[in-house]
């Protein structure tokens, strides 16, 4: 008798590619790195990468994971995960940023596309149907700190600002704008107008490299993107940059990217996705190689020399490690930033997140912070190192609780915007690694007009194609 | 069989749970497979289920968060059998026995030879009919199918119903001996010993380990997990076995709330019973006729950490509960399990206590019997080198360290080549074990446990049923 070739760690529900059927998937490490491999009594066993450090996975999975309150409103548990969608009242999570789509139309065809755009039958929210939904998330989701909004190509939409306009209300802490720039750079005065707005941006930026550009998107577009960034600096639109990082096609450039986010005022974070192999494009992207969290931070970790490294990232507490990591940092300069997760424990760190995406600095996150900073001094030997880190950090202090003022935790957030970065490593699943586990826990929700709140990646697996607006048969 | 559901129901405080991940379960009402998440609260792990049909249901199923979590790491690939039974994969676990997406081989095969007991328990977790007992020749063929699939085995159980029941029981007994068998043990509740003493020779000639269920020595014990007080019987079974010295072990079932308080006897009886060479500790599992009706709360029933803290409690000191480890090669939260080593002056050692925890985890990674194959007695061998030259600042450490070297060397007068019966006949002679067991019912039924299931009933057609799987989807 042999010992298999591989450790078995647990059981989940996955995807057969084949049937669309769900099947039994286990969870197994191989050589150190961990599968998730499905299992279909008709069309057999695969296996995708899900992390590439088994070290890295079991202490990932082992962090607890918040529970928010569930959707307020949910559907009947009737077939079982993730039929039911929803969120049905099994969901295990609340929604923490809902996502939606205003316009399936799009001025590129990216090989990459995750989404299903479509030329032939433009669909364009109108503003009662987006005053329909906005009341449907308050109702379903509660007062929620984001909302995203997105496409197609959103910034195509004729009422644009009108729409936008539509979402501030008290409920709804911050708009989010996703855009892919071409319109951002050759429109200064609808970058004027968001600004306006309060919107934040959202730029997807994946290369700077015309070849790749090619590659990723479809056309050379990386003059467009920059030309875009600029008129965003111009009028310091508070921007996030999204970068799609896929394995040996653009990850080389990640710690490009990241230092621009790092050294740019205006970019507030970085969000990387890890190459998803769903939608029009992504579907039959190649090569279809799935890159890892742990494998972006590692990348992260190389190319900032250690200044930043796998263990200052953490996971999202309201969301399922394998979805996604947290690097949260003090300063604004890619020399001079430091960790959070350096000064204050994950413990810490997760109180402050309070089960979302945003810090939330009240009084007892200064005296961690404080702590934090004298244990580092402590700790260091009074390297100039350290000296740096502490004086980041004291010129933070001082500006998100000033001495004498007192100010809510949502003014701090303000304050300490611009002299905070973040890094989210986001993967989204497809039909590889769709893990019911990581279903039951997504904290990013599509609303739609039909009363639904469905979690983003069943959304795009198996709710999509209900909607003719927004998918078509390939 | 349609049961009620959890009488606690949504007791757990939504929104103050946090979140780990999901299974697959039963519905404790009909008994359907259906989606359980794994929640920690209040520093347990409970699983939420919802079935389409009957609805919501929670139950605790470990209760220390922090073992659970630890636990996952004891790992180690599993191994293949050499055949087995079940040629192709048709789902999990609708073609059970083994299929070829089953984790493990058969460690520990259970025998069923009859369906026929002398007692009626109110928590018995099979299904007793008393309709047959199995024939020889059918029993042959158990053995054949198993050598077929495993080459020989380290252990095997005898069960039923009642084993000793069995017209044939000594024929089988003998013919299991002269299987590639390196142990055979007999689960019985020990009356039918009693009536005939002559068995107990029997069983100790052929070097059968008796597995005698106790639960304890009160008689409310009894009357409450056994339907009558045994427990002058269950005395009267004690005495004989020590009396004819013939190798036991105690099969121990504890419910809460009816018999932890019989710990610390059992375990005075255990460490100064020469012949009581393991304990077997099974918290209840409310499977099968009885177990299922059998009154409990499944939010408050003890788990595998906390029969640890009854032992650990009980035993006057001699163990700790840093002494348990999961067990690697079943799934970790189906075993735990410790060792200790009998010193020159009658007094045992915790043999995870010698060891650096790594060459620990590496000697019981393999096998749930100490020492059992040559590699396994290397791995000793080397770590107790190193311990040799490092240590020297712990007193009961040296002596301990004889104890293990006296056991080497009784080894090594084996020569080359020594078959496991052998090996086993000279630890059993020094080493106790403690296990601790927890067959999974409806409420804990967690799908990724039986897929790495090591313990198995054989039936008659070939199959080789995960006990669990068995005990609650196909009897």
């Amino acid at each position: 008798m042999t010992d298999k070739g591989y450790t078995y760690f647990s059981t989940t529900s996955g995807l057969c590619r084949e049937c669309r059927r769900i099947v039994r998937a286990q969870i197994v490490f191989e050589g150190g790195k961990v599968y998730q491999e499905r299992i279909c009594p008709e069309h057999g066993a695969s296996r995708a990468l899900v992390a590439a450090s088994e070290e890295w996975y079991l202490d990932a999975i082992r962090q607890p994971m918040a529970t928010g309150k569930p959707p307020l409103a949910a559907t009947k548990v009737e077939k079982g995960c993730p039929f039911d969608c929803g969120p049905c009242a099994f969901h295990e999570q609340k929604c923490n940023l809902p996502v939606f789509s205003i316009t399936n139309a799009c001025n590129l065809r990216c090989p990459i596309c995750f989404t299903y755009n479509r030329k032939d039958k433009v669909y364009f929210k109108t503003k009662e149907e987006m005053k329909r939904l906005l009341d449907w998330i308050v109702e379903a989701a509660g007062p929620v700190d984001l909302i995203n909004v997105t496409g197609g190509e959103p910034t195509l939409h004729p009422d644009l600002l009108s729409l936008l306009e539509l979402a501030k209300r008290p409920e709804i802490g911050r708009i989010t704008l996703n855009s892919n720039g071409l319109t951002l750079a050759k429109d200064p005065d609808l970058v004027q107008r968001l600004k306006d707005l309060g919107v934040y941006v959202i730029l997807s930026f994946d290369t700077f490299d015309p070849a790749k550009s090619r590659r990723i998107h479809g056309l050379d577009i990386v003059e467009a993107k920059l030309k875009a960034l600029e008129n965003l600096r111009k009028f310091d639109v508070p921007t996030t940059i999204l970068n799609v990082l896929i394995k040996g096609v653009n990850d080389d450039e990640l710690p490009r990217i990241l230092k621009m986010a790092l050294d740019e005022d205006f970019i507030r974070s970085l969000t990387v996705q890890t190459m998803t192999f769903t939608g029009y494009g992504g579907k039959e992207f190649s090569p279809r190689e799935h890159i890892t969290i742990d494998e972006t931070e590692r990348i992260v970790e190389a190319g900032t020399g250690g200044r930043i490294r796998v263990a200052d990232f953490m996971p999202l507490p309201s969301a399922h490690p394998l979805c996604y990591g947290i690097c949260y940092l003090f300063g604004s300069k890619s020399e001079e930033v430091v960790p959070l997760l350096r000064v204050v424990s994950r413990e810490e760190l997760r109180e402050a997140l309070k089960g979302g995406y945003l810090l939330h600095p009240d009084g007892r996150f200064e005296g961690a912070l404080k702590t934090g900073m004298d244990l580092l001094w402590a700790g260091s030997s009074g390297s100039d190192e350290a000296a740096g880190q502490l004086k980041t950090m004291k010129a933070i202090l001082r500006k998100l609780y000033p001495p004498g003022e007192s100010h809510t935790v949502f003014e701090r957030q303000k304050l300490g915007e611009r002299h905070t970065k973040t890094i989210y490593v986001h993967a989204h699943m497809d039909e590889d690694n769709f893990d019911v586990a990581r279903a039951v826990k997504c904290p990013d929700m599509v609303p739609d007009e039909s009363r639904r709140l469905r979690p983003a990646c069943t959304y795009n697996l198996f709710y999509r194609q209900k909607d003719e607006r927004f998918w078509v048969e390939k | 069989m349609k049961r009620p559901l959890s009488p606690t129901a949504a007791r757990l405080p939504v929104g103050e749970a946090c979140y780990f991940s999901t299974t697959k379960s039963l519905c404790p009402a009909c008994g359907k497979l259906v989606d359980a998440k794994i929640v920690f609260s209040g520093g347990k792990v409970y699983f939420l289920k919802h079935c389409p049909k009957d609805g919501p249901s929670q139950a605790l199923v470990c209760g220390d968060e922090k073992w659970y979590l630890d636990s996952l790491t004891y790992l180690k690939p599993g191994t293949d059998p050499k055949a087995r039974s079940v040629g192709t994969y048709a789902g999990c676990p609708a073609s059970c026995g083994l299929c070829p997406q089953h984790q493990q081989h058969t460690c520990v095969p259970i025998i069923e030879i009859t369906d026929h007991c002398d007692l009626k328990c109110p928590l018995c977790l099979v299904k007793n009919r008393d309709s047959s007992f199995m024939p020889f020749e059918e029993f042959k063929g158990v053995m054949d199918s198993l050598e077929r699939c495993e080459g020989s085995l380290n252990l095997v159980n005898l069960s039923g119903g009642e084993p000793t029941l069995h017209p044939e029981f000594r024929r089988i007994v003998e013919h299991l001996v002269s299987r590639k068998v390196a142990k055979a043990s007999v689960s019985t509740n020990g009356l039918g010993l009693l009536k005939r003493p002559d068995l107990v020779d029997f069983l100790r000639d052929q070097g059968v380990v008796v597995s005698l269920q106790l639960d304890g020595f009160e008689p409310a014990t009894y009357r409450g997990l056994r339907g009558a007080d045994l427990s002058g019987l269950k005395r009267r079974v004690v005495d004989l076995l020590i009396g004819r010295q013939a190798p036991f072990s105690m099969t121990v079932t504890l419910a809460k709330g009816h018999n932890e308080a019989e710990v610390p006897a059992l375990l005075d009886l255990f460490f100064k019973t020469d012949n009581a060479l393991s304990m077997m500790f099974q918290p209840c599992c409310h499977a099968g006729t009885g177990g299922a009706a059998f009154p409990h709360d499944p939010m408050d029933v003890l788990t595998i950490p906390d029969v640890v803290g009854l032992i650990a409690g009980g035993s006057k000191g001699a163990l700790e509960k840093s002494d348990f480890s999961p067990l690697p090669c079943s799934h970790p939260a189906c075993f735990a399990l410790t060792y200790l080593i009998k010193l020159a002056d009658g007094g045992f050692t915790p043999i995870p206590r010698l060891f650096d925890p790594a060459d620990y985890l590496d000697i019981i990674k393999n096998n749930a019997l100490f020492g059992m194959d040559e590699g396994n007695v290397g791995r000793i061998k080397d770590s107790i080198y190193r311990l040799w030259t490092a240590s020297g600042s712990v007193p009961d450490r040296q002596a301990a360290l004889k104890a293990i070297k006296a056991i080497l060397s009784e080894l090594n007068e084996l020569k080359a080549g020594f078959s496991p019966r052998q090996v086993m006949s000279v630890t059993e002679k020094h080493v106790k074990s403690i296990f601790i067991h927890h067959f999974m019912d409806r409420h804990t039924f967690d799908l990724s446990r039986a897929v790495k299931c090591c313990q198995q009933y054989p039936q008659a057609d070939g199959r080789l049923m995960p006990a669990c799987v068995f005990n609650n989807l196909r009897r």
